[in-house]
C-alpha cells in the first residue's frame, strides 16, 4: 500500500457519510456530522434508528384506494365510515395529506399523486397516479373534486389535465383558492397572487 | 478590475428543481449571460416574498449574488407572467414544449440575445394565437437556426445540387432535404411533399406576425409535425419529455370530449 492509498477515516465510517450525502439536503459537512454523532451513540439508539429505517422500506405499502403512504391496505382514513366519500381531494405529495389532517376542516377522502407533471424534469402523466383517481370515479359515489396541487406552473398543469379527465365523471370540480398568507406582507405580494386575492374577496 | 458580486438581470425562468429544505435551484434564460443556473432560498415556503416572481415562465427582474459555484438570488420582479398562456391547457402544454427545446439547444452561459427575444416574442404569441401548432414550427425552426443546427432546405443536403420541383426527401440524419439519388445512401429518409417545404422554408425566415397568418390543412398540419419531430429527436439525440406531454393533452381532450375553452383552470368563479 502506498501513502497515497492512506484513508484518514475508516472504511465504515466513509460508508456512512456517502450513504448519508445520498439524503436531499445533507451536504459534505452535514453528513460527517451525522456519522459521528452517531459512532458515539449508544449501541441501541443506533441500532432502533436502523430498524426504523428498514420497517419503513419493508413494511409501508401504498393504500390501493388514495395511493398515500400505509402499514395496512386500505389505510385508516380510507377505511374510517366517519369520512365523507362524496368529496375526494387531489394531492401532489404524501406530506400534503399530513398539512390538510392539521386543518382539522377537511372530512372527506385523499388521492395522492406521488408528483405534479413536469415534463422538463422528466415526469410525464405517465409517472403520476392519474389512471387510479378516474377508477375510483367510476363507482358514481364521488360528487365533487377538489384539486390540491401546489400553485405552481407544475401543480396548475397538473390541476388542468386532471380536471379535464374527471370533469364528465363527477359533479363539480373544484380548485383551493389562492391568495395573501397568513403572515405575509401585502407590498411584497405578487401580481398573480394580488390579482387573484382581489378576485375571490369575500363579504366582511 | 474587482469582481462584481452582485449584479441585476431580466431573466425568464424555465426551469425549477426543489433543493435543501425550502430552496429551489432555477433554471434561467437572460439576454446577456445566456441559459443560467442559480439558487434561491426559502422559497418554497408560503411566506416566501420571491415566490410569486419566480416560477416557470414567468419573466423577472432579478437581483444575483455572485456565489462559489451558483449563484443566489436575492430579489425579485415579476415583469410579466403569460396569464393567457397559463390558464389554458392547450396553450400550457405548448409553452412547456417550447421551454424544454429553449433549454435543451441552449447550453450553460453562452449569451445568445435573438434566442430569448424569439422565446419571448413565441411566449407572447402564443398567448393570443388561436391556432398554435405553426407557431410551435416557426418556434423549432428558429431555435434550431439561432443554435446552429437549422436543416438544409434549398439543395441538397447530401450532394449539395438543386432539387427539381417535387423530387426531394427529408433526411435528418443528411440534415435536411435530399434529393432522391442521394437518398438510396440514406437510410430512414422519408417523403416531403412540396406543400410541406415550402412552408418550412418560409417559417425558417419569417418573422412572428407573418408565420402565424399563414393557414395550412390538417393533412399538412402532421406533416409538419412528424417531420420536425423525427430532426429534433435525431439532433437532440432523445425524445423530449414534453413532445409526450403534448400528445397525452390532446389524448384528454379527445377523452373529455370537449372543445378546448379560453379559460379552464378549474377555478369556481370568483377564486
Amino acid at each position: 500500500m502506498t501513502t497515497n492509498d492512506f484513508h484518514p477515516t475508516a472504511a465504515p465510517v466513509a460508508r456512512l457519510i456517502e450513504e448519508f450525502h445520498k439524503l436531499p439536503g445533507i451536504g459534505p459537512k452535514s453528513a460527517q456530522r451525522l456519522t459521528y454523532h452517531l459512532v458515539r451513540m449508544p449501541a441501541e439508539e443506533a441500532r432502533a434508528l436502523a430498524e426504523a429505517i428498514l420497517a419503513v422500506k419493508e413494511r409501508i405499502i401504498l393504500c390501493s384506494q388514495c395511493q398515500n403512504l400505509t402499514e395496512v391496505d386500505p389505510c385508516p382514513i380510507c377505511t374510517d365510515p366517519s369520512r365523507d366519500r362524496t368529496i375526494l381531494c387531489v394531492l401532489e405529495e404524501p406530506l400534503d395529506v399530513l398539512a390538510l389532517e392539521r386543518t382539522h376542516c377537511y372530512q372527506g377522502l385523499y388521492h395522492v399523486l406521488h408528483g405534479a407533471i413536469s415534463p422538463i424534469n422528466g415526469i410525464g402523466v405517465e409517472e403520476l397516479k392519474i389512471r387510479e383517481i378516474l377508477e375510483r370515479l367510476r363507482d358514481g359515489v364521488v360528487q365533487e373534486v377538489v384539486m390540491a396541487t401546489n400553485p405552481n406552473l407544475e401543480g396548475e398543469a397538473t390541476a388542468m389535465y386532471i380536471q379535464r379527465l374527471v370533469s364528465p365523471l363527477v359533479k363539480r370540480v373544484t380548485r383551493l383558492a389562492r391568495g395573501l398568507p397568513v403572515g405575509g406582507d401585502l407590498e411584497y405580494a405578487d401580481l398573480m397572487t394580488l390579482t387573484r386575492a382581489l378576485q375571490g374577496r369575500q363579504e366582511f | 478590475m474587482p469582481r462584481v458580486r452582485i449584479y441585476n438581470t431580466e431573466a425568464i425562468v424555465l426551469r425549477a428543481s426543489p433543493l435543501g429544505e425550502a430552496d429551489r435551484l432555477l433554471t434561467l434564460l437572460t439576454p446577456g449571460i445566456g441559459k443560467l443556473q442559480a439558487t434561491v432560498r426559502g422559497v418554497r415556503k408560503t411566506t416566501s416574498k420571491l415566490g410569486g416572481h419566480l416560477d416557470i415562465l414567468t419573466r423577472s427582474s432579478l437581483t444575483l449574488a455572485k456565489g462559489r459555484s451558483l449563484d443566489t438570488i436575492t430579489g425579485a420582479e415579476a415583469q410579466e407572467t403569460f396569464p393567457l398562456v397559463k390558464g389554458n391547457l392547450e396553450k400550457l402544454s405548448r409553452a412547456i414544449y417550447l421551454t424544454d427545446l429553449v433549454d435543451s439547444l441552449c447550453p450553460l452561459e453562452a449569451p445568445n440575445p435573438p434566442v430569448y427575444t424569439l422565446f419571448l416574442d413565441g411566449l407572447r404569441a402564443l398567448g393570443i394565437e388561436a391556432d398554435s401548432d405553426l407557431l410551435l414550427r416557426y418556434m423549432e425552426l428558429q431555435l434550431l437556426s439561432l443554435s446552429g443546427f437549422l436543416p438544409e432546405l434549398q439543395r441538397c443536403a447530401e450532394c449539395h445540387g438543386q432539387l427539381a420541383p417535387s423530387q426531394h426527401l427529408w433526411s435528418p440524419i443528411a440534415g435536411g432535404v435530399v434529393c432522391p439519388a442521394c437518398s438510396a445512401s440514406r437510410p430512414g429518409a422519408t417523403n416531403l411533399s412540396l406543400n410541406a417545404l415550402k412552408v418550412i422554408r418560409f417559417l425558417s425566415t419569417a418573422t412572428v406576425s407573418s408565420a402565424t397568418m399563414v393557414r395550412v390543412n390538417g393533412p399538412l398540419h402532421r406533416e409538419l409535425a412528424a417531420i420536425m419531430d423525427t430532426y429534433l429527436r435525431y439532433t437532440l439525440e432523445r425524445e423530449m419529455r414534453s413532445a409526450a406531454f403534448l400528445r397525452s393533452v390532446s389524448h384528454a381532450r379527445a377523452y373529455a370530449g370537449s372543445r378546448p375553452s379560453e379559460n379552464e383552470s378549474g377555478v369556481p368563479a370568483g377564486h
